[in-house]
């Protein structure tokens, strides 16, 4: 029993956990190329820019993974 | 999740040298520190007027932090200077540590059915390690600078020490609680840092093996992209971490800095208006 409640946490928390990053990276991404779009001299700034911001904007969704696999692995 | 899978997010100890483990990641680590010499020794005995294959790599990196850390410091050269080398040492051992494991070879050597060598940022104390770093050069410094006004950051007495009029007291009582906030933040900063970092490492790892134990035909040439991935998410996750600690300590520095003249001048103000 309590090994499929750690089970279903660990599935629950990654699911859960994986829906707001995925809504901002697909933001960020959307932002950037209407921009590279407007502006495509400054697509080469615009991407590394966007590279980073995608980075901060996964570690809410890394916090949910690291948690997952604490629950998987060492729980 | 026993048996075919072998994770585990502590790494193991191979040797045990008077109650201190000796892990895999340690080990990878003081490697990843000589191949950063031979890289500093290799560009420092090759360096001409005409860069170069190793010497424009060099040169893009250390310029490319340079850039940064002048634009965050509001173009002082001599502060940027003093804290290139910490930001783009950050940036050269993560970046060699994350991409540890692509080494021909190092993941083969096994003692006693644990592997010798295992990426040194998907061991959560390194990382935790790194930012506690970035902790330190940020707040220490910042204390030196001028150790009331960084109390004053956090706890900020100033405001109430300006009450004049029961108005005021709501805003002074807003500021403190903004100043808890501030220290939870600084804390939150620390432990941000460090979960990113290990967790985009670490999983890329887990999915790597996951991926080879499903069945034996995914064991050889399924696993490559995500090799690829890896080596992706490892710069950029590099990458991300100098910067936002870069970010950090110029920031903080900076509000000090502020802080510290704005205080000059309210004193200036009062000089004057006393002579007047």
């Amino acid at each position: 029993m309590d090994e499929a409640l750690k089970f279903l946490a660990a599935g629950l928390c990654m699911g859960l956990g994986a829906f707001g990053p995925a809504l901002g990276e697909g933001f960020v991404a959307g932002k950037a190329i209407e921009a590279m779009a407007r502006n495509p001299k400054m697509a080469d700034k615009i991407f590394s820019n966007m590279l980073v911001g995608m980075a901060i904007t996964e570690s809410t969704g890394i916090y949910s993974l690291v948690v997952a696999l604490i629950l998987l692995f060492v729980v | 999740m026993e048996g075919s899978l072998n994770i585990s997010v502590a790494p193991e100890a191979i040797l045990t040298i008077g109650g201190i483990e000796l892990s895999s990641s340690m080990i990878s680590s003081v490697f990843v520190t000589l191949i950063l010499f031979g890289f500093v020794f290799a560009v420092r005995s090759r360096l001409k007027i005409i860069p170069g294959n190793l010497q424009i790599v060099a040169e893009g990196v250390v310029g490319f932090f340079y850039d940064q850390l002048l634009q965050a410091y509001g173009g002082d050269a001599k502060k940027a200077k003093r804290y290139l080398a910490l930001i783009v040492s950050l940036f050269l051992f993560i970046f060699v540590s994350n991409q540890f494991t692509i080494i021909p070879l190092t993941q083969s050597i096994v003692v006693d059915g644990v592997n010798v060598f295992r990426a040194p940022t998907s061991h959560f104390s390194l990382t935790l390690a790194l930012a506690i770093i970035t902790f330190l050069v940020s707040n220490v410094i910042a204390f030196s600078m001028s150790p009331i006004k960084w109390m004053g950051n956090f706890v900020k007495i100033g405001s109430i020490l300006k009450i004049r009029k029961p108005a005021d007291v709501g805003q002074a009582l807003l500021d403190l609680f903004l100043g808890v906030l501030d220290i939870v933040g600084e804390l939150a900063k620390v432990i941000s840092l460090s979960a990113r970092l290990f967790g985009n490492v670490f999983a890329g790892e887990v999915m790597v093996v996951v991926i080879a134990s499903l069945s034996v035909f995914t064991r050889y040439f399924v696993p490559v992209p995500f090799y690829a991935l890896g080596l992706l998410s490892g710069l950029i996750q590099a990458l991300v971490f100098a910067v936002l600690s870069l970010s950090f300590i110029a920031g903080m520095h900076n509000t000090i800095e502020e802080a510290v003249e704005q205080g000059k001048e309210e004193k200036a103000n009062k000089k004057k208006a006393m002579a007047t």
